[in-house]
């Protein structure tokens, strides 16, 4: 019957770390799949290499928390652990299936932490530091993201291109009897570089990822000792490769798509500034939301220019009144895309190719029939609506609380 | 008579906007469309604040959208006004009705995960709105 119950305990976990590396490979690996720079499958395998070494190295620290630290390794029975398990991944699976991003780190934590209330022996402390972070780290997403947005955007932004590739910049070379990893010969140095950046920094959120994650999969079953934490990290790897080469076709294109949406150099702030925090926080041993952290940091981000914008359009451009109205009135118009000159390349312009799109013919676009009101202003407020906003924070909040809820009525009355 | 028919680009919307242009004939029929919407990463939203001009931004986002209203316009014959706003597609019409007679929109649009993030549109214009509002299914 035990042995039976490890079995389950170990699909269960698969299963958990499946849904992990499909919805965590479109996070990491969306700009760089987005802007062509990989295909979907290498993209997988980078994702699923790097998330190895950050499970293996800075990961252990998450484990050691989730599998001894918020309850002590002995609550984890093989009954304990399938059930914490199954909120982990009921949990994914609703996010997998609505599309919507749940956090499984905060879910897997509140189903550990209705086990230790069920049982009386949660860590309080711990589980207070650990709380404390998930607050100061998207708020510390915001500021940065803010801070950068608001004063050093439009400088990178002059200083850094990225232009659009027609082919991957690095494919798998088959020609060979041994698949080789092989370079774009037609890039200029300058997309070479831009490009590079890109993959760099997917491959660090790759590391993060598997530095925070591997824990969420495994951590009951290292705790209970049916494997050892190296086993763990190679079940819990495997399967989130897994579901890097399979589900995150999907979430690549579904997950991915938002993140799509963003110019390339700030995809690239907003991983960067979001993997950096969760490989602190995994370092420090403490379970956090990779997406809830890059999605604060794309807010304090957009917020932050936004507000900018407006401050300095006012100082700079003494017009008289009126003036900006004409000139909206005619950009809606005539329709060509050079209403986006001088901002760079979403992810999503140079995947389709609009960005090199030819300027159509004005009598083409001006379709009869058609007259314009003159736009409302675009403002920061009216784009980071706050009660939509709330709304989110609140989904956010909800799924490791109805993890706890749920955990502690399983594990006091059920069990 | 005013006529407002906020449009997004699911095809209950082109509906929306076929039975406005044949119900309210004689109207003067403004297409609203609303960009840079709440999304759960924030990427329309953050891509218009970023962009150097946030309405030349705004107005490319709904280029697709005011196009295809142009369209339809066109194969009945008539003329529509359209406007582009954005932010959160409910408070953004609910903000414009006042200056219309009636509303006409689509039943719905969006995947579930849209109408977490910022509700069922069509019910919440239809719940709110002071002026009629036709919802076309």
């Amino acid at each position: 019957m035990v042995s039976t119950l490890v079995v389950v305990g170990l699909l269960v976990a698969a299963f958990v770390g499946y849904n992990i590396g499909g919805s965590s490979t479109g996070v990491a690996f969306g700009p760089a799949v987005g802007s062509r720079i990989v295909r979907k499958t290498t993209a997988a395998a980078l994702f699923t290499a790097f998330a190895f070494v950050g499970a293996w190295t800075v990961g252990r620290n998450v484990i050691d928390t989730m599998s001894n630290g918020i309850v002590p390794a002995s609550q984890f029975s093989a009954v304990a652990s399938v059930g914490v398990l199954f909120f982990a991944g009921l949990a994914l699976l609703i996010s997998n299936i609505y599309g919507v991003p749940a956090s499984t780190s905060m879910t897997a934590v509140g189903a550990i932490a209705g086990l230790g209330l069920a049982t009386g022996t949660l860590n309080e402390a711990l589980m207070f530091t650990i709380v404390s972070a998930w607050i100061v780290a998207p708020l510390t997403g915001f500021a940065v993201g803010g801070f950068i947005g608001r004063y050093l955007y439009p400088h990178l932004d002059a200083r850094l291109s990225f232009g659009r590739l027609s082919d991957p910049m690095i494919h798998l070379d088959r020609s060979g009897t041994v698949p080789r990893l092989g370079l774009n010969e037609n890039a200029t140095r300058r997309d070479l570089v831009g490009s590079m950046l890109v993959l760099l920094i997917a491959c660090y959120m790759g590391f993060s990822a598997g530095a925070s994650n591997a824990a969420n999969a495994v951590a009951p079953l290292v705790g209970n000792g049916s494997i050892t934490i190296e086993q763990g990290i190679v079940l819990a790897i495997g399967a989130i490769g897994l579901g890097g080469f399979t589900i995150a076709r999907r979430t690549l294109a579904t997950v991915g798509d938002d993140i799509t949406d963003l110019p390339i150099l700030a995809a690239l702030i907003v991983s960067l500034v979001g993997a950096t925090i969760i490989t602190v926080l995994s370092q420090l041993g403490i379970p956090a939301s990779l997406a809830v952290s890059t999605t604060c940091c794309i807010i304090g981000l957009g917020w932050g220019r936004a507000s900018r914008t407006a401050t300095l359009a006012e100082l700079a451009t003494p017009s008289p009144p009126g003036e900006g109205e004409t000139e909206l009135a005619t950009g809606s118009l005539t329709a060509s895309p050079t209403a986006e000159e001088g901002a760079g390349p979403t992810v999503g312009d140079l995947a389709t190719g609009e960005a090199e799109a030819p300027t159509k013919p004005p009598e083409e676009v001006e379709v009869p029939g058609i007259g314009t009101e003159e736009p409302e202003e675009v403002t920061a407020e009216s784009l980071f609506d706050p009660a939509a906003t709330a709304r989110i924070v609140t989904l956010w909040i909800l799924s490791p609380v109805l993890s706890v809820v749920g955990s502690y009525l399983l594990f006091a009355l059920v069990l | 008579m005013r006529v407002l028919v906020p449009m997004d680009d699911s095809e209950m919307a082109e509906r929306a906007l076929e039975y406005a242009l044949e119900v309210y004939d004689d109207a003067e029929i403004t297409v609203l469309t609303v960009v840079g919407e709440p999304s759960f990463m924030w990427g329309e939203a953050a891509s218009i604040a970023l962009a150097d001009d946030m309405e030349a931004a705004a107005e490319e986002h709904g280029q697709a959208v005011t196009d295809r209203a142009g369209e339809i316009a066109a194969d009945h014959d008539a003329e529509v006004d359209v406007t582009i706003r954005t932010g959160h597609p409910g408070r953004a019409i609910l903000d414009t009705v006042d200056e219309y007679d009636a509303v006409v929109l689509g039943s719905h649009g969006g995947s579930m995960a849209d109408r977490l993030v910022v509700g069922n549109v069509a019910e919440t214009v239809f719940r709110r709105a002071p002026v009629p509002v036709t919802v076309v299914r």
